[in-house]
This record gives C-alpha cells, sequence and structure tokens, in this order.
C-alpha cells in the first residue's frame, strides 16, 4: 500500500488502484505522522495530485476531427529520460496514477518500458490509446499498466460520424489483443447527440470483447473541437436531463462498470438523491489544479488537458513548500478557484461538484463561471431571464 | 521503508510505502475504485452509489479488510474524535 498524508489523514492507495480516505486517528495507526500538514491552517495548503495526465507524445495520425489536442502525424515525441524525469517528480510530489496520453501513445516504440518505469518510481500508470498501432506484440509489452482505455465511441458506423474516420475496427482490433495479452482494458465513450442513443448497444459490444469498464466522457470545446460545431455536437438538454436515468438503466443491464468523468457531474446535479454518497464513495467533479494536474508535451503544467497551460512546470513545480510553482501559479490558482457565483455558491453538491467544466464554461461563457450546461444552472439563468423580462413589461 | 516513513515525517506531502494496518470500516472518509485509464479528465466509479446500502456496506468493509485486521477498542479509543469529511479537503 502507499500513503500520502492529509489535513484529513490520508490518502491510501491499495493494490488493486484503489483510493481511500482515511482519518487521523486510523492513519497514526498505520505509521503515519501528519506533521505539518496536522498542523498547517488548512486555508494555506494546496490539494496536491492524486492523478496526473502525461501527454507522452502529440503525434496522432487518426486525425479525429474533435481531438482536443490538436494532435497531428508530425507530432512531437519527447525523448524517454525526459518524460520519467517528469514522472519522477509527480512521484515525488505524491501523485498516485499517471495516466497516460498524447497524441497516440502506441507511436512510442518505448511505451512499455515507460510503463514500467513508472512502476518503478511507485506510480500506477494507465493509458488511453485509439487502438491504431496496436499488436499482439505491443499489447504484451502493455503489462505494467494497471488499465488500458480504447477509445471506442460506438460500432460500425457511428464511430465515424463522431470521430470523423472509421476507427471501430481498429478498436475492437486492440480490445481483441489486449484480452488475448490478460491486460485489463476498458473503452472510453466521448457522449454526443449521435452516441448517447447508442450506448447501451455500444456497452454490449465492448463487453463481448472483454473490456471490464466503460468510462464516459462529456465532449468538450478545445483543440479542434472548439468551434461552432460543438453547439450542434454536444448533448442536446433532453439527452443532459435524461443522463442519470440512462447511467442507473445501464447499470442494470451491463455488467460492466461505469465510470463518469469530472464534467459530467454536474450533468447528474438534479439526479443525485444521496448528496453525502457522492463524496464518500469518491466522485470528483472538476478537480482542475488540485486533485488532478495535466503535464503538456512541452512539459508545462496545466489545471486539466483542456485547459491553457500554467507557467509552473512539472519537474519542479512542487519545489519550495508553500510558496513551490503548484501553489502559486496563476492560471492554477484561477481554475482551482470555486466560483463565488450563484446557482453553484447554494447548490448542495457543490464541494463535489465544484461548479462544473471551466473548459465548458469558458468555451462558451469567455469566463471562469458556473458550467451553462449543467440543468440547475440553465433553470437558474431562466428564472433570471424570466424576471427581467417581468420587469421590463412591468 | 522506515527510512521512507521517516521523510515523509520531515516532508509529509510525498508517498510513502505502509504495512497493512486495521482499520474499522467506519473511519473510511471516501473511497475512489480502481485508478481508470482515461487520460484527459477525472473518471469516477459510480457503481457503489448504484447498490443499495446493505451492498455497499459490505463493499466497504471488504476494503477495510484490506488493510488488515479490524482495530480493538484499545487501539481506538485514544484517537481524535472528529474525523473531518474527506470531501472538505
Amino acid at each position: 500500500m502507499r500513503a500520502r498524508v492529509e489535513p484529513f489523514g490520508a490518502w491510501v492507495r491499495l493494490d488493486d488502484g484503489t483510493l481511500v480516505a482515511i482519518g487521523r486517528g486510523a492513519a497514526e495507526r498505520l505509521g503515519l505522522s501528519g506533521g505539518a500538514a496536522w498542523e498547517a491552517a488548512e486555508a494555506t495548503r494546496r490539494a496536491r495530485p492524486l492523478e496526473a495526465h502525461v501527454a507522452v507524445t502529440s503525434r496522432c495520425g487518426a486525425g479525429c476531427k474533435g481531438c482536443y489536442l490538436d494532435a497531428r502525424p508530425d507530432g512531437e515525441s519527447p525523448p524517454f529520460e525526459v518524460i520519467t524525469a517528469r514522472l519522477a517528480a509527480l512521484a515525488a510530489a505524491g501523485v498516485f496514477t499517471v495516466a497516460f496520453g498524447g497524441g497516440e501513445p502506441l507511436t512510442r516504440p518505448d511505451l512499455g518500458e515507460l510503463g514500467r518505469a513508472a512502476r518503478g518510481l511507485g506510480l500506477v500508470p494507465v493509458l488511453t490509446t485509439s487502438g491504431i498501432g496496436m499488436t499482439s506484440e505491443r499489447a504484451q509489452d502493455l503489462t505494467s499498466f494497471a488499465q488500458v482505455n480504447v477509445s471506442y465511441d460506438g460500432e460500425g458506423a457511428a464511430y465515424g460520424e463522431v470521430r470523423g474516420w472509421e476507427g471501430a475496427r481498429v478498436a475492437e482490433r486492440a480490445m481483441r489483443l489486449l484480452a488475448e495479452a490478460d491486460v485489463p482494458f476498458g473503452v472510453n465513450v466521448v457522449l454526443t447527440r449521435k452516441t448517447f442513443d447508442g450506448l447501451s448497444t455500444t456497452a454490449e459490444r465492448a463487453r463481448s470483447f472483454g473490456a471490464r469498464e466503460l468510462q464516459l466522457l462529456r465532449y468538450k470545446p478545445a483543440g479542434r473541437a472548439a468551434d461552432l460545431s460543438y453547439l450542434g455536437t454536444r448533448l442536446s438538454p433532453a439527452q443532459v436531463d435524461a443522463l442519470g436515468p440512462t447511467l442507473e438503466a445501464l447499470f442494470v443491464a451491463t455488467n460492466l462498470a461505469i465510470r463518469v468523468d469530472c464534467s459530467l457531474v454536474p450533468l447528474l446535479s438534479t439526479h443525485v438523491r444521496d448528496v453525502a454518497a457522492l463524496a464518500r464513495f469518491g466522485v470528483l467533479g472538476c478537480e482542475a489544479g488540485r486533485y488532478l494536474a495535466a503535464v503538456r508535451i512541452d512539459g508545462a503544467l496545466a489545471p486539466c488537458s483542456f485547459a491553457p497551460a500554467a507557467d509552473a512546470h512539472a519537474e519542479d513545480a512542487w519545489r519550495g513548500g508553500a510558496g513551490a510553482a503548484f501553489a502559486t501559479d496563476a492560471t492554477l490558482e484561477a481554475w482551482r478557484a470555486p466560483h463565488d457565483a450563484e446557482p453553484c455558491v447554494s447548490c448542495e453538491i457543490r464541494a463535489v461538484c465544484r461548479g462544473g467544466c471551466r473548459v465548458v464554461a469558458t468555451h462558451l461563457g469567455g469566463a471562469l463561471g458556473p458550467d451553462p450546461e449543467c440543468p440547475r444552472v440553465r433553470a437558474h439563468r431562466a428564472h433570471d431571464a424570466e424576471e427581467r423580462a417581468r420587469a421590463e413589461g412591468a | 521503508m522506515k527510512d521512507e516513513r521517516d521523510e515523509a515525517t520531515k516532508d509529509p506531502e510525498g508517498a510513502v510505502e505502509i504495512g497493512p494496518g486495521p482499520i474499522d470500516a467506519g473511519e473510511i472518509l471516501a473511497v475512489r475504485r480502481g485508478p481508470g485509464a482515461n487520460c484527459s479528465s477525472v473518471g469516477s466509479a459510480l457503481d457503489l452509489l448504484f447498490l443499495s446500502a446493505v451492498a455497499a456496506g459490505v463493499v466497504m468493509a471488504g476494503i477495510a479488510a484490506a488493510f488488515g485486521d479490524a482495530p480493538t477498542k484499545d487501539e481506538r479509543k485514544n484517537e481524535p474524535d472528529e474525523e473531518r469529511d474527506a470531501s472538505a479537503r
């Protein structure tokens, strides 16, 4: 087990990758001493990443029309030693999990070696791939990864409608090879207006190949998706309203574990029946610059993979105690700051949701603020508009 | 491992290897299951939310058991009463 002291006690990572938050008494019984972390005022401390997303390449030949990184065939792949130096800094900062992405990580011949290096540093490496470049030999070289997720937005033409290229067969072949190599894998499904209705079919198809998890992702306006096409690709308001019941039905119908990404949490806000359970079962909303950080291809930190780069760089971001760049960087500070606006301020799931997706808010509203696609925000703004219209008509 | 723990005491912000120890299910503030494998946003498992309270309790007991044997009353009697929720981080 691996542990990190926190103001409340400690986070402990079990051998299967599960993270468990425990109180101080339990932490002390495990031999942990809080030291300064238990003495310092919590307001002066900054949450450190539990998870970091590391771009190991910006090279990719898929050309997905909504690629958040704008990855290209002639992208960059930093040397092995550069990536491992970044991993070492993340490990020293107490990060538990590193998720390799890019770009297509399989374009790196040393990917398996990078995974083993991460393990050697005490990190749990995981990986996202389109499947392009997967062979039997490559799959067998990925056994150091705790899990590999294959991007799979649907079978047949459904995939092509979302990504702009026919990649379903590539993804399915990758799943078969991973299953043969006994590498645990799941699928990433981007929820769009077109993929939403086929979700149960996609899940069943992925399960038939041996996937163990369904990771649902909100479509985000970043990279090549940050244009007008976003408005026609994102979930419709009716689909957002149906998301909670759809996931519950899927949970009953499939043996796959279901995972939602941080940006989907606000879209579930009107369906939350037990607010305390959200926190107790570790659901995280926007943790950009807090429990989550991203390392870009040039080594710059970012609050998350979709956010602009900070001035801080991974290799020295945590040096200097309270004055370390991770704690003081203006971009990271702005993205981690809670919204001081309604309806977030009075929302009962605010502590978990943290105001929704800042990438969406920035794209649609031009500034960090409440997520405009959250049903509660939509209702609040509609109510305000009605009030204004009534006042103007009076 | 001892040296690593000593180092953690000096700078408790890093992560250190620890051995097994007794934890009661009631001492668990939050659980994030599995590592997930997405590289662009944080994923959270919903399974426990959809389970009945009884089934979720069984899962939590299993997680506590993964730490080692449950603590005795004596082991817990001198510990702080106030355990803060991890969401208040």
